[in-house]
């Protein structure tokens, strides 16, 4: 549990760490499509750090990172394929970001710095932790993009095909005030993440104050 | 060479030929 607490809160890849920042930008315009992103990183994350766990005495050294990449990018494949046969809306919704999940750093970076030196235990209970911590933040800049950018909140809308029911709700009927269009193009990204990192920071001195 | 480096290429190869074969039987499935 401590280990997933951490990886959500401490060595939170989106505010913590910077990691994986293009996906970050790029897929937020939507609350659906940020975290239909961040599942399919927790999966991906998961699959290679059960994998790297498990053959981390027979790799050499010198040939670790290689061996991991070609880990990766099959697991993503794999993930791209059966999306695109089974469910092929969540595969148009995601675009290219779904196969450069590949060169997301958070994935290289967890394999080789947690699971090749770690139990399968810890390594597994690490890619939830860091998984969920990187759907959560996704998700809550995608929530923030899109309440202001766009006055909506898309729970199922590309994926209505696939589930059966569309959820696409209005978060201020009668308002002048949203949208502010700026929160939907990318600068409007930058913008939202600028801000939530300020915001975080800013309660850690406070709370660091407080101690 | 040494049998280090044998070991490495080996490795390697096999990882590849592993990979490629997950995704040859995944691609002839799912197409």
């Amino acid at each position: 549990m401590k280990t997933i607490k951490n990886g959500i809160f401490n060595e939170n890849p989106t505010f913590i760490l910077m990691l994986g920042l293009c996906p970050t930008l790029a897929v937020t315009t939507t609350f659906e499509g940020a975290y239909i992103m961040g599942l399919c990183v927790l999966i991906v994350l998961l699959i290679t750090n059960f994998i790297v766990s498990i053959i981390k005495n027979i790799v050499p050294d010198n040939v670790r990172t290689p061996v991991y990449i070609l880990l990766i990018t099959t697991s993503v494949t794999a993930l791209e394929l059966i999306l695109k046969k089974y469910v092929p809306a969540l595969h148009e919704t995601l675009g290219i970001y779904l196969p450069l999940i590949a060169v997301n750093c958070i994935v290289l970076g967890r394999a080789l710095s947690v699971a090749s030196v770690s139990s399968v235990k810890k390594s597994v209970l690490d890619a939830i932790g860091i998984g969920l911590g990187f759907a959560l933040s996704l998700m809550l800049i995608g929530l923030v993009r899109e309440v202001l950018g766009s006055n909506m909140i898309t729970v199922m809308d590309g994926i209505s095909s696939f589930t059966g029911y569309r959820a696409v709700y209005q978060v201020l009927p009668n308002t002048k005030i949203l949208p502010i269009t700026v929160f939907r193009e990318p600068a409007g990204a930058f913008l939202t993440l600028g801000l939530l990192l300020a915001f975080f920071n800013f309660l850690k001195d406070r709370r660091s104050d407080v101690k | 060479m040494t049998k280090k480096r044998i070991i490495s290429i080996l490795v390697i190869t096999l990882t590849a030929l592993i990979c490629s074969t997950i995704v040859y039987v995944l691609y002839n499935m799912t197409n």
